[in-house]
């Protein structure tokens, strides 16, 4: 599958849905059929996005927010990967472990946000724990599934070589089974995203959310939807990075 | 291969329309002769709204007035508005004015209909073993409210004026949430100090746990202040007005009843509300609310509760006098108490 | 012999981690209002199973939660359905869907209360727009990667657009179908009781708010205890299901954590 040749027009269509929807979303409030108390309109939002992230009172919030996600990124793929790969290569281990993993995969972590914070303070480091330790989780399940599903002759592959465990790795397996890893980091970022906002949100630190919750108990809409205007473009980016490395790995 | 796959799919649809086929389990036949309310409480567990509740429930003051009356929990503050806006048929109580003006400014038709609770009776607690003994020992320091713009937030501010007209450094405010995530945040050090208000939380005063700071006389000043009020939606109060009526009749009653008639009521409560506090320590709430606290009218002071939204920032600018009074209907807590 | 080293993995890895967590708690290093003794929440558990009003509440989020699932589920299928079958619509949407499913969905719990109200129907809400996403996205992507072969063979035999669906489309899809389920009820679980602790008068994130408010932290834990073990019992299910379904795939057809 190649990179389409007309990139732009994929992303020309993109933006025209996504401006059609907010339009439509922009008659709706205008006209009062979606309650104004609720929801801002997206000229406001957008505008209060640009003008906050200008001024820094959105910016400041949207990098700590960032710092969250990146941080958690990092430690739910680390440690993600080398337990999923530890449950492929001991067998017993994975035989063991897995459905474990993929029942707690399965139950509302987020409710558990309490023990973070009293665990570490009611800091951003909290908020990276919730998030790493919710993302960790899908990580692991396709980091095991995507070593678990290589072509059994690739293995034999690897043996007519007779190469060491961490060549093969290298060589053969992680590049095999790298689609699914990656669908699985993609997957591991996007609960990061929930994770951190929701947090944020709940426990009022950190930024992007704490700003969400406190404008809307100020019934301050327009900043609501500023900040989520801003979730938004941060998930769009990060997403789209993921997606990119998710092309580049299915070649 | 096609009977086992037959046989799966049949279950699964089976599985399916059962489920389909019960109904919704919180749908409840309305008694006949009532009319449904709504209901929302922040916390059940609290003396100024969940007493009255549960004992005009429990002593039928409700049934009385043909009420079939749904109690909704929720998180407090915008919250509380945001439900009564939603449910079609609501009233609120235990919420800050500043939250219901605030909506008000955004374009809700909210009216605030009677007093819940007048005069400050924020309490602040420590750890036992902290060196804070008094609120001057708060400078700096991090301390706990639940929300922007509720009454706790107002006391912290006042708090802080005091410390600054000493010339010392203000508290920091951390929105941390109601009194049992106040506890858990000062057991663990997250917050130097933390609110409650009676009779939350006072077995740990009592077992020696937490230390008090604030008392009801920290706050002269908002004697004659209603730090949280009652209110429903303009369009629901103009359409059924007689069940607004009714609805503060039997609030009015219930707490005539339970000044009356401590332990009945006590009883009633921790029943209803299914608390697990012993009826000794709940009813420490009677040291500190009295008829004159918990009367419905006159809501006072409400331009302190608009000054203090102002300088917390909640509020970008005070409202006219004539503004206030739009966002007031204190005509059916009149004919209610009157009643009553 | 594989199956018991299996279970002494799982029961070795069980006894240490409630070890800990059963010496931490009553160490003191954490109070007991954030993390109770395991032994407590074990009794607490017992008693909480013995209560009707436990089972009620269950009751009430499960009808919540299944009926949001269905809904947001066939939304979601209806839509991959409609993205899934042109390469290029799919595309277009497809890094849509993941940028507006990576929102946290509690943010609209205010609009849902609106206009379903604050009885169960604004957690029915969550619940559909919890599990619209997992399910729209996977299986759009399930219906782009059915084989190319597959379908021209069918095409070749004869297959009108009818059969095609029922014959190439449906049994391929249906593995990741319902791998996309499982993932939805997670988030559809997650959604409903976080609605039910914001703003509810029933329902198991009700439940858990009261004990909470109450400071009954054992018995919370109990509830939540019995939560999970209701979420692993669901997610067995249909992972067994899973299997059973996709029995007769390929091994190298990618199939989500069988």
């Amino acid at each position: 599958m190649t990179w389409p040749r007309r990139s732009g027009t994929w992303l020309a269509t993109r933006a025209a849905v996504v401006v059609v929807f907010l339009a439509a979303v922009q008659a709706g409030v205008q006209t009062r059929l979606i309650n104004p108390l609720f929801v801002a309109t997206p000229t406001t939002a957008i505008a209060g996005a640009a003008r906050g992230l200008a001024n820094g009172t959105l910016g400041g919030p949207m990098l700590t927010t960032l710092y969250e996600v990146a941080v958690s990124l990092v430690l739910s793929s680390v440690a993600g990967l080398a337990v999923g790969y530890l449950l492929w290569r001991f067998t017993d281990l994975g035989r063991a472990y897995e459905p474990w993993v993929a029942g707690l995969f399965a139950a509302p972590l987020i409710l558990l946000y309490p023990i973070p914070l009293v665990i570490f303070g009611r800091t951003t480091t909290a908020v990276i724990a919730q998030a790493t330790v919710m993302a960790v989780l899908p990580v692991i399940l396709y980091t095991r599934q995507g070593l678990a599903g290589i072509d059994p002759p690739l293995l034999k592959v690897a043996a007519v070589y007779r190469l060491r465990h961490w060549q093969a790795l290298r060589h053969v397996f992680l590049p095999a089974a790298a689609p699914t890893l990656v669908t699985g980091l993609r997957l591991g970022l996007i609960y990061i995203l929930v994770g951190v906002v929701s947090v944020e949100y709940l426990a009022s630190i950190g930024g992007l959310g704490k700003t969400i919750n406190f404008a809307y108990l100020q019934f301050n809409m327009a900043e609501v939807y500023s900040a989520v205007t801003c979730v938004f473009i941060l998930a769009a980016v990060l997403l789209a990075i993921v997606g990119r490395l998710q092309w580049m790995v299915r070649r | 291969m096609l009977r086992s796959r037959l046989v799966t799919g049949l279950c699964c649809a089976a599985l399916v329309l059962g489920a389909a086929a019960c109904g919704n389990p919180t749908a409840s036949k309305p008694v006949v002769g009532t009319s449904p309310l709504n209901l929302i409480v922040p916390d059940s567990g609290n003396f100024t709204s969940g007493l009255p509740v549960y004992v005009a429930l429990a002593q039928g003051f409700f049934k009385k007035e043909h009420l079939s009356v749904t109690v909704v929990n929720t998180t407090g503050g915008a919250t509380n508005v945001a439900a009564v806006l939603a449910g079609k048929g609501a009233l609120g109580v235990d919420t800050g004015p500043v939250s219901v003006v605030a909506a008000n400014l955004h374009g809700a038709d909210l009216k605030i209909l009677g007093a819940d609770t007048t005069g400050m009776d924020i309490l602040f607690f420590t750890k036992a073993g902290s060196p804070i003994t008094s609120i001057y020992g708060l400078s700096g320091k991090k301390v706990g409210f639940s929300s922007p713009g509720s009454s706790s937030n107002v006391a912290l501010n006042v708090i802080n004026s005091d410390l600054k007209a000493k010339g010392m450094k203000p508290a920091v405010g951390e929105a941390i949430g109601g009194p049992p995530m106040e506890y858990t945040a000062v057991e663990t050090n997250q917050i130097s100090a933390g609110f409650t208000a009676a009779p939350n939380l006072f077995s740990y005063v009592r077992d020696g746990s937490i230390r008090l700071l604030t008392s009801l006389s920290s706050y002269p000043a908002y004697k004659n202040v209603a730090v949280r009020v009652i209110f429903g939606s303009g369009s629901y109060i103009k359409s059924h007005g007689a069940q607004v009526r009714e609805f503060l009749t039997a609030w009015h009653e219930a707490w005539a009843f339970a000044f009356a008639n401590h332990a009945k009521a006590l009883a009633d409560w921790r029943n209803g509300a299914k608390l697990s506090e012993p009826v000794s320590v709940l009813a420490t709430g009677f040291s500190y609310y009295t008829p004159a606290t918990q009367r419905l009218l006159p809501i006072d002071g409400l331009q302190q509760d608009i000054s203090d939204a102002v300088s917390l920032g909640v509020l970008k600018a005070p409202l006219t006098a004539s503004q206030l009074a739009s966002d007031v209907e204190s005509g059916y807590a009149a004919s209610a108490s009157s009643s009553g | 012999m594989k199956l018991t080293s299996t279970r002494a993995v799982r029961i070795g890895t069980a006894v240490v981690a409630l070890g800990g967590w059963e010496a931490v708690a009553r160490s003191g290093l954490l109070p007991g209002t954030v993390l109770p003794p395991f032994s407590s929440v074990v009794a607490a558990l017992y008693d909480l199973v013995q209560q009707s009003s436990t089972w009620f509440q269950f009751y009430v989020s499960i009808w919540a939660i299944g009926l949001g699932l269905a809904i947001g589920a066939g939304a979601g299928l209806v839509v991959a359905a409609v993205i899934g079958i042109s390469a290029s619509v799919w595309r277009t949407f497809e890094p849509l869907l993941y940028y507006a499913g990576s929102l946290p969905k509690i943010i609209i719990l205010p609009v849902l209360l609106l206009y379903l109200g604050t009885g169960i129907y604004s957690k029915v809400g969550m619940g559909a727009v919890s599990a619209f996403f997992p399910v729209a996205i996977t299986t759009a992507q399930s219906m782009r990667e059915v084989k190319g072969t597959y379908i021209r063979a069918a095409r070749s035999l004869g297959a009108g657009p009818l059969r095609l669906v029922t014959n190439v489309y449906a049994p391929a899809a249906i593995g990741p179908i319902l791998s996309g389920l499982r993932l939805g009820l997670a988030v559809a679980v997650t959604g409903v009781l976080l609605a039910e602790t914001s703003v509810a008068s029933a329902g198991v994130g009700y439940q858990a708010m009261q004990y909470y408010d109450n400071l009954r932290i054992a018995d919370m834990y109990a509830l939540l205890l019995l939560v999970l073990l209701a979420a692993v019992a669901a997610n067995s299910l249909l992972g067994w299901l899973i299997r059973h379904v996709t029995r007769y795939s390929q091994a190298t057809e990618r199939v989500f954590f069988t």
